[in-house]
C-alpha cells in the first residue's frame, strides 16, 4: 500500500481502475472457462448417450433375430464419429454380440459398475451403457467408450478466455485513461496553484470549476481559503503596520519614560538634596527657634527697658520741674507777684498733666504686653472698689449712684474688666459732675453669648457721629481745661475688651448723658 | 540696732543730682536729725558694706534707687539681703518705676518697702516724712 501511495495521482487512478477491471474480467472469464468446459463435457456425454441410444435402436432387430453381421455393420458406422473408440453390443446374458474397435483390436471387458442405463468417467474416457429393448423387454445392451480430448478442449477454451481478458483489460485501461482526467486534472491544477502560491506568495484564485461535485466544493473551499488567507495577509499587514506604529509609539513612550526617569532621577536627587537641606534646616531649626526666641525676648526686653526708661527718665526731670517750682513758691513766694505765682501754678499743673500722660501711656503699653488672666471676677466688688477710690468726687458732687448688678462671678480677664470699668466710671464722674443732680447707673444684663455691663450717666454726652472715634487713642472731644484727660482712657477700654473677644460701644444724646456698654463673652 | 548709736545715718543711693538735691531738701524740710550718707551709684553703695565691716556706723535705713549706673539697685539689694550681718538693715526702694516686674523682684529679694517717687513735690515731702516716721523714729524707739 505504501508503494501505491507514492505513485502520482493520475497513475494511481488508472492503476486502481485497471486492477479492478483486470480482477473482474479474469474472474468472469475464469468462471466462463470452467462453465464452457463443463458444457463441453456435458455435450460429449449427451452426444455419446445419443449415439448409444441410436445404436441400441438400430441393433434391436439384429439382436432379436440374431443377425450379428447386421449389428456389426451398424456398429461399424461409429467409425464416422472420431471420438468414439469402442462400441460393443452385449446380449442380456453379457455375451458380446457384436463389437467395434477403433484402431487396434482390443478386447474390452465391460465394466461392471453399470448395471442399468448410465455412464461413468474413467481416465480420458466416458463409458456409457444403453439397454436394447424389444417387444419382449430388455434383450441386451450397448456399451460405448468415447475418448475425451481434454487437452485440446482446455487449450482452445483457455486461448479464448485469455484473449477476452486481455481485451477487457485494455478497454478498461483506455476508459480509465480517458475518464480519470475529470478527477485528477482539477486536483493537479489545484496542486499546481498551491505550489505556485507557496513559491510566489501570490494569492490568486483559480478560475471556477463549474461542476457541483466535491471537487467543486474543494475549489470553492480553496478559493474561500485563499480569500481568507488574503484577508489574513491584509490583516497581518495591517497588524504589522499597527505593530510598527505601536512599536514606534512604544519607543516614543520609552524615550519619554527614559526622559521622565532621568527627570525623576534628577528630581529625586533634588529631593535628596532638599531633604538634606531640610535635615540641615531641621537641625538648625531648634537653634534658629532658640535664636529667634532670644531675639524676641531681647526685643521684648528692649521694649520693657524703653518703657522703664520712659517711666524713669521722663519723670525725673518732671520731678525736678515740679520740685523746684514748689520750692520757689515755698521759699520765695512772698517775693513773687500775683502773675508770677500764676505762672508757677501753670508750670506745676502742666507737669502733673504730663505725668498723668506718661502714666496712662505706660499703662496702655503694659496692657498690650501683659497676658490675659482669665479668672473668676466678682463684678460687684470691682465696682464698689472703684467707687470707693472716687468716693471724694462722688460725695462732693452729690452723685446718685445706682447699681443693678447681681451678686455673681463672671469668668473673664480680670485685669481687662477692671481697667475698662474704672475708666468708664471715672469718665462718667468726670463728664457728669458739673451737671445738676448727677446720676450714674451701673447695670449687668445678659443674652445667650454675652454679659452686658452698662454704665449710664446724665452728663454732657456726645454727638453720635463721634461714637467710634472716641475709642481711638489721643482722641478728645472736650478741651483739656474743661475736662482734663489724656485721650487714652477709652482707647484702653477698647483694647482691654478686644483682648478678651468682647467689645465696647456707646450711645448718647448730647446734653442728656451717655451709656457705655461692655460686651463680655460668656465662653473664653 | 546697735545700742548707743542714737544718730545712725540714712544711706541714700541716688544717681540723679536733681532727685538727690530734692530728696535732701525734702528731708531737711522735715527736719531730719539723722545724718545722710550718699552713694551716687551701685558700686559706691556696695563700697559702704566694706566700711561697715570696718566699723563705720551702720545706717538705720537704706533708700535705694533702682536705676543706677554700674551696678543696679536690685543687685545692690541682692548683695545686702544675702549678707550674714547687714541683711537686717531695712531697705526701702525709692524709685520712679512702677513696673510690676521691678516690684515683684524687689520683694522677692527681701526689700522692706517699695515706694514710687511721686512727681508732685508736695506728695514727695509727705513720703519723706513717712519714711522718717516709720523707719527712723519708730525703729529708734524700739
Amino acid at each position: 500500500m505504501k508503494k501505491i501511495n507514492n505513485i502520482r495521482l493520475k497513475s494511481k487512478i488508472i492503476l486502481i481502475i485497471v486492477i479492478i477491471g483486470a480482477v473482474s474480467s479474469i474472474t468472469a472469464n475464469l468462471v466462463n472457462y470452467f462453465y464452457e468446459i463443463n458444457q463441453a463435457r456435458q455435450r460429449i456425454i449427451s452426444d455419446t448417450q445419443l449415439h448409444a441410444r441410436l445404436i441400441s435402436e438400430y441393433c434391436s432387430l439384429p439382436l432379436e433375430f440374431n443377425y450379428p453381421d447386421e449389428a456389426k455393420v451398424v456398429l461399424q458406422k461409429l467409425s464416422a464419429i472420431e471420438s468414439i473408440s469402442d462400441g460393443i453390443l452385449y446380449t442380456s446374458d453379457d455375451r458380446i454380440f457384436a463389437a467395434y474397435h477403433r484402431g487396434q483390436d482390443m478386447k474390452l471387458t465391460l465394466p461392471m459398475q453399470l448395471k442399468t442405463n448410465g455412464f461413468f468417467m474413467a481416465d480420458d474416457y466416458i463409458h456409457v451403457r444403453q439397454m436394447v429393448q424389444s417387444k419382449q423387454g430388455e434383450i441386451g445392451y450397448v456399451y460405448l467408450r468415447s475418448k475425451i480430448d481434454w487437452q485440446s478442449l482446455f487449450l482452445s477454451q483457455l486461448f479464448l478466455s485469455v484473449l477476452l481478458t486481455a481485451l477487457m483489460i485494455f478497454l478498461t485501461f483506455m476508459m480509465a485513461y480517458y475518464f480519470e482526467r475529470s478527477i485528477s486534472e482539477p486536483i493537479i491544477m489545484l496542486t499546481k496553484q498551491m505550489k505556485f502560491i507557496a513559491n510566489s506568495d501570490n494569492y490568486t484564485f483559480i478560475e471556477n470549476y463549474k461542476a457541483k461535485d466535491e471537487l467543486g466544493e474543494l475549489y470553492n473551499g480553496f478559493n474561500f481559503m485563499i480569500e481568507r488567507i488574503k484577508m489574513r495577509e491584509k490583516e497581518k499587514l495591517e497588524a504589522q503596520d499597527a505593530e510598527k506604529e505601536a512599536w514606534a509609539e512604544t519607543k516614543m513612550l520609552l524615550d519619554k519614560a527614559d526622559r521622565s526617569a532621568r527627570a525623576l532621577l534628577s528630581v529625586v536627587e533634588d529631593q535628596k538634596r532638599a531633604k538634606g537641606e531640610i535635615q540641615k534646616l531641621n537641625e538648625t531649626l531648634e537653634q534658629r527657634v532658640f535664636d529667634r526666641t532670644a531675639q524676641l525676648e531681647n526685643a521684648n526686653k528692649e521694649l520693657e527697658t524703653f518703657t522703664y526708661s520712659v517711666s524713669h527718665d521722663l519723670k525725673a526731670p518732671l520731678r525736678g520741674i515740679d520740685g523746684y517750682s514748689k520750692l520757689l513758691v515755698d521759699l520765695y513766694g512772698d517775693k513773687l507777684n500775683e502773675e508770677a505765682s500764676q505762672f508757677i501754678h501753670t508750670i506745676r499743673s502742666s507737669t502733673l498733666q504730663m505725668n498723668q500722660l506718661i502714666e496712662d501711656l505706660l499703662q496702655y503699653s503694659r496692657l498690650e504686653r501683659s497676658h490675659l488672666q482669665i479668672k473668676q471676677v466678682h463684678i460687684k466688688t470691682f465696682i464698689e472698689s472703684i467707687l470707693k477710690t472716687n468716693a471724694d468726687d462722688i460725695s462732693a458732687h452729690h452723685f446718685l449712684v445706682n447699681i443693678d448688678v447681681p451678686d455673681i462671678e463672671l469668668i473673664a480677664d480680670a485685669n481687662g474688666i477692671q481697667i475698662a470699668l474704672r475708666n468708664l466710671i471715672e469718665n462718667a464722674i468726670k463728664f457728669t459732675k458739673k451737671t445738676a443732680n448727677p446720676e450714674i447707673m451701673i447695670k449687668l444684663a445678659e443674652n445667650q453669648d454675652f454679659w452686658i455691663l452698662s454704665v449710664r450717666d446724665n452728663g454732657i454726652g456726645f454727638d453720635m457721629k463721634y461714637s467710634e472715634r472716641i475709642f481711638e487713642i489721643f482722641q478728645r472731644l472736650q478741651r483739656a481745661e474743661n475736662f482734663p484727660g489724656t485721650g487714652i482712657g477709652l482707647a484702653m477700654v477698647a483694647k482691654a475688651m478686644h483682648r478678651m473677644n468682647g467689645k465696647v460701644y456707646a450711645e448718647s444724646i448730647p446734653g442728656k448723658g451717655a451709656t457705655f456698654y461692655l460686651e463680655i463673652p460668656k465662653s473664653n | 540696732m546697735e545700742p548707743g548709736t542714737m544718730n545712725q545715718p540714712i544711706l541714700l543711693v541716688e544717681d540723679n543730682p536733681i532727685d538727690l538735691d530734692l530728696t535732701l531738701r525734702a528731708f531737711t524740710a522735715q527736719k531730719f536729725s539723722n545724718p545722710i550718707n550718699i552713694a551716687r551709684d551701685g558700686e559706691e553703695a556696695l563700697a559702704f558694706i566694706e566700711k561697715w565691716e570696718l566699723g563705720e556706723p551702720i545706717p538705720i535705713v537704706i533708700l535705694l534707687d533702682l536705676k543706677l549706673p554700674k551696678v543696679s539697685g536690685l543687685e545692690v539689694l541682692k548683695v545686702i539681703k544675702k549678707h550674714p550681718v547687714f541683711k537686717t538693715i531695712p531697705v526701702v526702694i525709692l524709685t520712679t518705676s512702677s513696673e510690676s516686674v521691678d516690684v515683684e523682684t524687689a520683694y522677692r529679694l527681701g526689700v522692706n518697702s517699695y515706694i514710687v517717687k511721686p512727681v508732685d513735690f508736695g506728695k514727695f515731702m509727705e513720703v519723706a516724712k513717712q519714711i522718717e516716721l516709720y523707719w527712723c523714729l519708730l525703729n529708734k524707739q524700739v
